[in-house]
């Protein structure tokens, strides 16, 4: 996904697009295969709710297939964005109704035990300082940190530039670390 | 009866003393533009001890991946919808206009031809 992969996965992308458009249903799976991991974190990251991140993605995918016609560009920019403007909905959508956070991420989501106690009390935290930040700066410390993208990708992805997305991760991480660091100072 | 004894004020609550703020060395050194030898202070050797706890915890959020029924989920979910809209991609939509202007210029040169022919 970064700008400098090689042109080439563009070009792949769009020979899978071009066998979709020609009726080929199950090349479509290549794209699901080849970009759920890094959407589904970005989902993961953003709600908190592994429920919700996968309706999300589930949602953004069926988005994409409907409308793989008007593709323009990057394919793996352009999904990025459904899933992005999905979360903020989402989150836009949950502040309206008054449904806390904390109440739509149901441990019971997670399939393991494994995953169950995978989920410890600092993530918890982190993951609940991270509801409190204002969206822009939620998505560019997800993006950085949990995603690990470099500022170049992620102003490709969002649509700005780098500058205005350091200043966004300086932000978030002094909101953070606000309120993280009683705890874990 | 009142106590008259002076109130003795409460122990004060120790005050859990904040993590110095990220100063733009720490910044970088989190952005990945500096190595973590450069940052000299105990202030920030402090905060990069609280920043290294948080992207340890965002490193494990990083190895998530899709469950493997979301991708099958998905897939099964585009069997019931229609095939996409029959309509070009965009690279071949840009192909076919230099070939229909051909294409034009052929049909009125034959045409332009016949006419000729026709008139003689």
């Amino acid at each position: 996904m970064p700008p400098t992969e090689p042109i080439d996965q563009a070009d792949a992308d769009q020979e899978i697009i071009t066998q979709v458009l020609a009726g080929s249903k199950d090349a479509f799976g290549v794209l699901i295969q080849r970009y759920s991991d890094p959407l589904y974190r970005h989902a993961l990251g953003m709600t908190g709710s592994p429920d919700v991140a996968e309706d999300i993605l589930q949602a953004s995918f069926i988005k994409a297939y409907q409308h793989l016609s008007e593709v323009r560009g990057r394919f793996d920019a352009w999904v990025f964005r459904i899933v992005a403007n999905s979360c903020k909905d989402w989150l836009k959508n949950i502040r309206r109704t008054h449904v806390s956070y904390e109440e739509d991420d149901q441990p019971s989501s997670f399939s393991t035990p494994e995953e169950e106690m995978d989920r410890n009390e600092l993530r918890t935290d982190l993951e609940y300082a991270l509801a409190r930040l204002p969206e822009s700066l939620r998505e560019a410390f997800v993006m950085k940190h949990v995603e690990g993208r470099s500022y170049e990708e992620m102003a490709v992805l969002l649509e700005t530039t780098v500058g205005a997305l350091k200043m966004r991760v300086h932000r978030a991480r002094e909101s953070l670390q606000a309120l993280l660091e009683e705890k874990y100072a | 009866m009142t106590d008259e004894t002076p109130e003795v004020p409460a122990p004060e609550k120790p005050i859990h003393r904040k993590t110095p703020i990220a100063t733009p060395l720490v910044q970088a050194w989190l952005d990945g533009e500096e190595s973590r030898d450069h940052l000299a202070t105990a202030d920030e050797q402090e905060t990069a001890e609280f920043w290294s706890k948080i992207n340890n915890e965002a490193a494990q959020l990083r190895r998530r991946n899709t469950p493997i029924h979301v991708q099958s989920r998905i897939l099964n979910s585009l069997t019931d919808l229609p095939a996409v809209p029959d309509q070009l991609p965009p690279a071949e939509k840009k192909l076919s206009t230099p070939v229909m202007v051909i294409g034009g210029i052929v049909i009125l040169a034959i045409g332009a031809a016949l006419g000729f022919m026709l008139v003689r």
